[in-house]
């Protein structure tokens, strides 16, 4: 009798080891997905766009990021949060305007926006209607010679970077790369005690890992100076590790 | 007895969960894409051409300064490969001028009328409404990016004597033909 209630133990224990076993591999194999939809577990007023192509096909840079930065304060206006934002559709070449929606995630909340662009004379100014409600008064945003005649983004920590070794060249780039994640940001700070900076030799790539706070928001930034004529900037939350934006390989302006 | 059956159970289970862990991909090859194209599955940006994929169905989104963005979704098997070939339209005129100059005016959007491609598709001129004004539209392929090379709107270039023969020649033909006086 004791005898058939240890195998019967010893059985139940393999039943439930393998039972175990293959609840953990199939939980692993469901997140180990490289290229699952990028979102961000938490909630933000200043999502990531997962597309953010689709708007730039149409509008220039400095209007896209106008546009996106209204975006943001109307979500944080009318206490909206969401995980992640889509284009929906493509632009329409409306009257006086370009009409697109974008979607917020994982709500499936839908905005209806309008971009109107004021060209005089080279000068852009954009405003933006967003579910019929304007947004701000019309504002200078950029020459046409890529001059931004507007930042109210306050950085701090950037000395850390130079300190390690980063160019101003390459510093602006960063802050062009940063703003481009968050318009809508009015304070970047960079911790100077989390820098690390590394080079790799073959691809001749100067890397800095740093934390830096948007706004109130914590993530881990690695931006590469790739043969000084070559930036890349990726974001992830600082808490889940998760991807939350990634510039791509973009230019850098040749120092003037 | 059952709790045989159980075990066996539970055990080609966990062997399944195993090989899918290890194993479980498939292939997507991504065929056709112009220089300078950016690529995203699922909003996640790669360079690969040939993605190593868990099955499953994903969005497939390619940009370019000289296509139309293409969107699509494809089903990726367990190792099975997957071709996809985007079909890539030219970039829109429209949304060529749109994304250099934003608007002619007080919020006009930016429509080009008669447009034509030259040189391989690098420079596209038409002109824009209300006013028939010419605009020649250049694009630099060492900084992949469309610039306004010739407008008679106030800031812009707009000297024709800088502009390759045939770019002068077809915006002579718009302004004798379309532009007003």
């Amino acid at each position: 009798m004791y005898q058939d209630n240890r195998q019967l133990a010893i059985r139940g224990v393999i039943a439930g080891i393998f039972t175990l076993t293959a609840i953990v591999g199939f939980a692993l194999y469901r997140q180990s997905n490289t290229y699952a939809p990028v979102h961000s577990n938490t909630t933000t007023a200043n999502p990531v766009i997962t597309d953010p192509e689709i708007l730039q096909n149409w509008l220039p840079d400095t209007v896209y990021q106008y546009t996106v930065a209204r975006i943001s304060d109307y979500l944080v206006a009318n206490n909206l949060y969401a995980s992640s934002l889509s284009a929906r559709d493509r632009i329409v070449n409306g009257s006086g305007a370009y009409d697109f929606a974008v979607t917020l995630l994982p709500q499936n909340q839908t905005l209806d926006v309008s971009v109107s662009v004021n060209n005089l004379q080279g000068i852009m100014s954009t405003a933006v209607t967003i579910d019929g409600t304007l947004q701000q008064q019309l504002i200078q945003t950029v020459t046409n010679d890529g001059t931004s005649t507007g930042s109210s983004t306050t950085y701090t920590g950037l000395d850390g970077l130079i300190e390690h070794g980063i160019t101003t060249t390459e510093i602006s780039e960063l802050q062009s790369l940063l703003q481009k994640y968050a318009p809508a940001s009015t304070s970047i700070d960079i911790s100077p005690n989390t820098i690390q900076a590394s080079y790799d030799q073959d691809t001749g790539t100067m890397s800095y890992t740093f934390v830096v706070t948007i706004n109130t928001s914590q993530y881990v930034a690695v931006f590469d100076a790739i043969s000084t004529t070559q930036a890349r900037l990726r974001i992830r939350d600082a808490t889940t590790s998760q991807q939350l934006y990634d510039s791509g390989t973009v230019t850098v302006p040749a120092a003037p | 007895m059952l709790l045989n059956i159980g075990i066996g159970i539970a055990a080609l289970l966990c062997a399944w969960s195993v090989f899918l862990y290890l194993a479980g991909y498939g292939t997507a090859t991504i065929g056709m894409l112009p220089a300078r194209a950016v690529v995203r599955v699922n909003g996640n940006l790669t360079t690969a051409k040939t993605l190593r994929l868990r099955p499953g169905t994903y969005t497939l989104l390619v940009t370019s300064p000289l296509t139309d963005p293409y969107q699509s979704t494809f089903h990726v098997s367990v190792l099975a490969a997957t071709r996809i070939n985007p079909s890539l339209q030219r970039r829109s005129p429209d949304a060529i001028a749109s994304s250099v100059v934003g608007g002619i005016g007080p919020t006009e959007p930016v429509a080009l009328q008669h447009a034509q491609w030259f040189d391989g598709d690098t420079w596209v001129v038409g002109f824009t409404l209300p006013a028939n004004a010419p605009l020649a539209l250049h694009y630099d392929t060492t900084q992949g990016k469309w610039s306004v090379a010739y407008s008679t709107a106030a800031g812009y270039p707009s000297d024709k004597t800088k502009l390759p023969a045939e770019i002068s020649n077809y915006i002579t033909q718009l302004e004798t033909t379309y532009v007003p006086g």
